[in-house]
């Protein structure tokens, strides 16, 4: 298979099915001592640690910073690269990237936990790793409530639960508060740029499609197939969205985005409102991805706001118009 | 009479095989030649060499009174025509097609097959007994369709000079007659020339006038065939005795 | 006679591909997400520049039409002009590594954060590269064959397959999105032709003063010299065409495979092996085909695209098999 991106690979393992039910399995499950760890990770399956992790190595770099969140950040002994954030994750010792890591490297570390990221990593070299006896917890987020929670678990796994609980509530309290701003409000129509070159979107499955929700947006291709559709300018053109957001490939503003400017009949380009929200704020399904939410509410508020300026009839202003 | 085709002291080398030392020879309007040799004497080279698909290592070779060096591709494929033993076709072509590539030394660049050409076509293919076929694919026809195809599309190229290597290749007794006495009346009646490579002796008796000898040990021979036809030559030839037996019907040949 | 009836030229079928090649043109650029039916056509046509239509059509669909139409005629072109210098039924334009030194050129401008313009531009110096080092390499002991260039040029192009594989390997994520999408080929971005049909056009002429001696040159090298082609001076000439169509449709484009091999045979099979109906049948069907295969791309699934090399091959594989099937000229 063609290496691809970090992005896709994030949206690719979108029909994950959750196999096994705890009740199910509490009922198989033999009793166990106390001092066991038990964790379910996101394809279902149980983990046991006789005791807390101390030799993490994380194989993406948003499992990294959920690490770091969960106040686990010094047992990390090996991460992929691009584990950029937070800081101190550059100075770790990297085994390869999350599609292609050394699985030498790996047990010359001695890791007790292997994290790893389903639809992303190499599925081979995870079974590798669980054949060699080396407990893997692997990660799958498909929406922002799950992010916490995963916090949760890896304090569970290292033994870092005060940190990890108190992460997880001031997420879930920002989350509250921005729903709460936002949900509700006007409705704005979203383009959301992933790319230019082949021009890409997301549709409603994907995790930023729900952070426009919660801002009170609307994603105008939510409803397409492919959870990254291609699309053409003309799609775009004809959708007519109330404001553009992309996020690029590094903390500069895209300068595609401006290639926008080219058709000044869009509304988004009328009003000035092509946005952009560093990657890495949005993309990474980490606790940032707060940081990104509130960035674009905002950005989404100034969009309502010159909405109601043009005119006083904002209805008329939407979908209608282009059909 | 004219000297259509004439070579001097030409030398031709494979790697390092001399296949033709020093051939002297002036073929006149009118005449047929036969180049008899065993295999791999160069005859095929030879004719190559003639028709300027390849260049000779020294030496003259001339149509009529012009340097075969200094004349230009397009007029050289008027003045001389090769017949060839290989085929290298693989694409698809109607026999119509193909024959009608023999009037492309007469055409200009832009200009297309022409009523007149199609017609001359049309006689060739009759005369090559090919007129039922004509809209067949060429890889469809059987061995001894192709040679007649090729003989065809000389005749229709209709060079003053025709060279022509094993032309009874693939043949029937009968095309193989009919053929070539196709080939050597139109030759003696246009005067114009042939010169053929055959295995065949008794064709040879019979249908040429002079043949060239390429001697595997020695330079190559040219003279009347009523003079080289002669066991002692022909032994030295092949290295192999052969047997002259003469009766009404002409000479006979046999290898011992 | 009525022998010499039964031959007949064939300008019909050109019409009808010319005929296509319009319709086709029509289609593309009256199909898309934003609907424009064939009267608001006329009136953007005639100037009426008032709506987003107008801009659509002017400057995404007409552009990206005629780029698409160009770039298969070059394809088809070049395929049909490679057989007959290989001699051999199943090269294609990118049989020589001229696709291969294209993508090396892209893909290295695109690793150095290149524009646009750029890696177009080092696109087509690759392209060249490949040229020159293919002709230098078959020539250098002065035995040229077609299959000596054969071998050299598809010696080459796994060369050049094995630096583009590294080059993937060691580029960083950022680059890689855009670097899979070039090898793909694509029609979206193709903008406006430009000096790109020159190419075609001089080509063409170029080759149909030659068809004829193509058709002598597909028989072998001594029975086309034996009938006065300068066998040696148009193998040349072809090479350098073929590889400068092949170059400016991967420059426009990236690469679009599969079109360039079939269409010349598609064609054989329907009009014949002459290659005074064949080269323009070729230009004309390559960009009629290249044409509707991206409509269908960009209009199928609208507003998802398809990658146009995937449709090229959904209509171009049946159509083939079909023609195949069907030819009663027992023509292969």
């Amino acid at each position: 298979m063609l290496p691809i991106c970090y992005f896709f690979r994030q949206i690719t393992g979108r029909y994950l099915k959750y196999l096994i039910t705890s009740g199910l399995l509490s009922l198989i499950g033999a009793p166990l001592l106390q001092a066991d760890i038990r964790v379910q990770d996101d394809t279902g399956t149980f983990l046991q640690l006789s005791s807390p992790a101390n030799r993490v190595i994380s194989l993406a770099p948003s499992v990294t910073e959920l690490i770091f969140s969960a106040g686990a950040g010094n047992k990390l002994v090996g991460v992929v690269t691009f584990s950029n954030y937070p800081e101190a994750a550059t100075q770790l010792p990297v085994i390869g990237s999350y599609n292609h890591f050394d699985l030498e490297k790996i047990l010359a570390l001695k890791p007790d936990l292997v994290i790893g990221w389903k639809s992303g990593n190499d599925q081979k070299a995870i079974h590798h790793l669980k054949a060699l006896g080396i407990p893997v917890y692997l990660t799958e987020t498909r929406f922002l409530e799950q992010i916490p929670e995963t916090v949760k678990r890896l304090g569970q796994l290292m033994n870092t639960r005060t940190i990890a609980d108190q992460a997880a509530l001031q997420f879930n309290n920002r989350l509250a508060a921005l729903k709460n701003t936002y949900q509700q409000q006007q409705p704005v129509r979203v383009f959301y740029q992933v790319w230019n070159r082949p021009l890409i979107t997301i549709n409603q499955q994907n995790l930023i499609s729900q952070v426009i929700g919660l801002c009170g947006g609307q994603n105008v291709f939510a409803e397409l197939d492919s959870i990254a559709p291609r699309i053409d300018i003309e799609a775009v053109l004809a959708a007519n969205p109330d404001a553009i957001i992309a996020s690029g490939m590094d903390k500069r503003r895209p300068e595609w985005l401006d290639e926008w400017r080219r058709w000044p009949s869009l509304k988004a380009v009328k009003n000035n409102q092509l946005h952009f929200i560093p990657p890495d704020h949005i993309q990474r399904q980490t606790l940032r991805v707060l940081t990104g939410a509130e960035q674009m509410c905002q950005q989404l508020a100034t969009t309502r706001q010159h909405l109601s300026d043009m005119s006083g009839n904002p209805i008329s202003d939407t979908a209608e118009e282009n059909r | 009479m004219t000297t259509l085709l004439s070579t001097h002291q030409l030398n031709i080398r494979i790697g390092n095989k001399q296949i033709c030392t020093g051939l002297s020879a002036g073929i006149q309007a009118g005449e047929v030649w036969g180049l008899l040799g065993g295999n791999g004497a160069g005859k095929t080279t030879l004719l190559h060499t003639l028709a300027g698909l390849r260049k000779p290592d020294s030496g003259q070779i001339l149509y009529k009174s012009e340097l075969l060096s200094g004349i230009n591709s397009r007029k050289k494929a008027r003045m001389c025509g090769i017949l060839l033993q290989d085929d290298e076709s693989q694409f698809p072509a109607t026999v119509m097609e193909t024959v009608l590539q023999g009037r492309h030394p007469h055409l200009s660049l832009w200009q297309w097959e022409g009523e007149e050409d199609e017609q001359i076509a049309v006689d060739a293919l009759i005369k090559t007994d090919l007129a039922e076929h004509k809209d067949k694919n060429v890889t469809q026809l059987s061995g001894g369709e192709k040679q007649r195809l090729k003989i065809a599309t000389l005749l229709v190229q209709n060079p003053d000079i025709l060279l022509a290597d094993e032309p009874t290749n693939h043949l029937d007794l009968p095309h193989q007659i009919n053929l070539l006495k196709l080939l050597t009346d139109r030759v003696r009646s246009n005067s114009q020339t042939l010169l053929m490579s055959l295995h065949d002796l008794n064709l040879v008796w019979r249908f040429c006038d002079k043949v060239i000898l390429l001697y595997p040990d020695r330079e190559p021979e040219t003279g009347n065939t009523v003079d080289l036809l002669i066991p002692d030559h022909l032994e030295a030839l092949y290295q192999h005795p052969i047997h002259c037996l003469d009766t009404d019907k002409g000479r006979l040949f046999v290898a011992a | 006679m009525a022998l010499i009836a039964a031959r007949t030229y064939k300008p019909l079928p050109l019409l009808l591909l010319l005929i296509a090649s319009v319709a086709s043109f029509l289609l593309a650029i009256t199909s898309g997400s934003l609907p424009v039916s064939l009267q608001e056509l006329w009136l953007i046509l005639q100037g009426n520049q008032a709506g987003i239509a107008y801009t659509v059509v002017t400057e995404l669909r007409i552009p990206r039409a005629f780029s698409a139409w160009l770039t298969g005629a070059e394809l088809a072109l070049a395929g049909c002009l490679m057989q007959v210098l290989l001699r051999n039924p199943l090269a294609d334009p990118y049989v020589l590594g001229v696709s291969g030194g294209a993508a090396t050129g892209a893909l290295l401008a695109m690793m150095l954060g290149a524009g646009s313009a750029l890696i177009s531009g080092s696109a087509f110096a690759g392209a060249m590269i490949n040229l020159m080092l293919v002709f230098g390499l078959s020539h250098s002991k002065g035995s040229w064959s077609p299959t000596r260039l054969l071998l050299t040029g598809v010696v080459t192009a796994a060369g050049w397959g094995a630096i583009i594989s590294f080059m993937l390997s060691i580029s960083p994520d950022s680059h890689l999105k855009g670097m899979l999408f070039w090898l793909m080929g694509d029609l979206s971005h193709a903008g406006h032709p430009g000096n790109h049909i020159w190419v075609l056009f001089i080509s063409l002429i170029v080759s149909g003063l030659l068809a004829r001696s193509l058709n002598l040159m597909l028989r072998g090298d001594n029975q086309a010299k034996a009938l006065g082609v300068p066998v040696y001076s148009i193998q040349i000439t072809l090479y350098i065409m073929a590889s400068l169509l092949t170059a400016s449709a991967v420059t426009q484009a990236g690469s679009i495979g599969f079109l360039g091999l079939v269409i010349p045979h598609i064609l054989r099979l329907t009009l014949g092996s002459d290659h005074r109906i064949l080269l323009p049948g070729s230009v004309l069907c390559g960009g009629c085909l290249l044409l509707l295969a991206d409509t269908f791309a960009r209009t199928i699934l609208a507003p998802q695209q398809l990658p146009v090399g995937v449709i090229t091959a959904f209509i171009g594989v049946p159509l083939f098999l079909w023609v195949l099937q069907k030819n009663n000229r027992g023509l292969v």
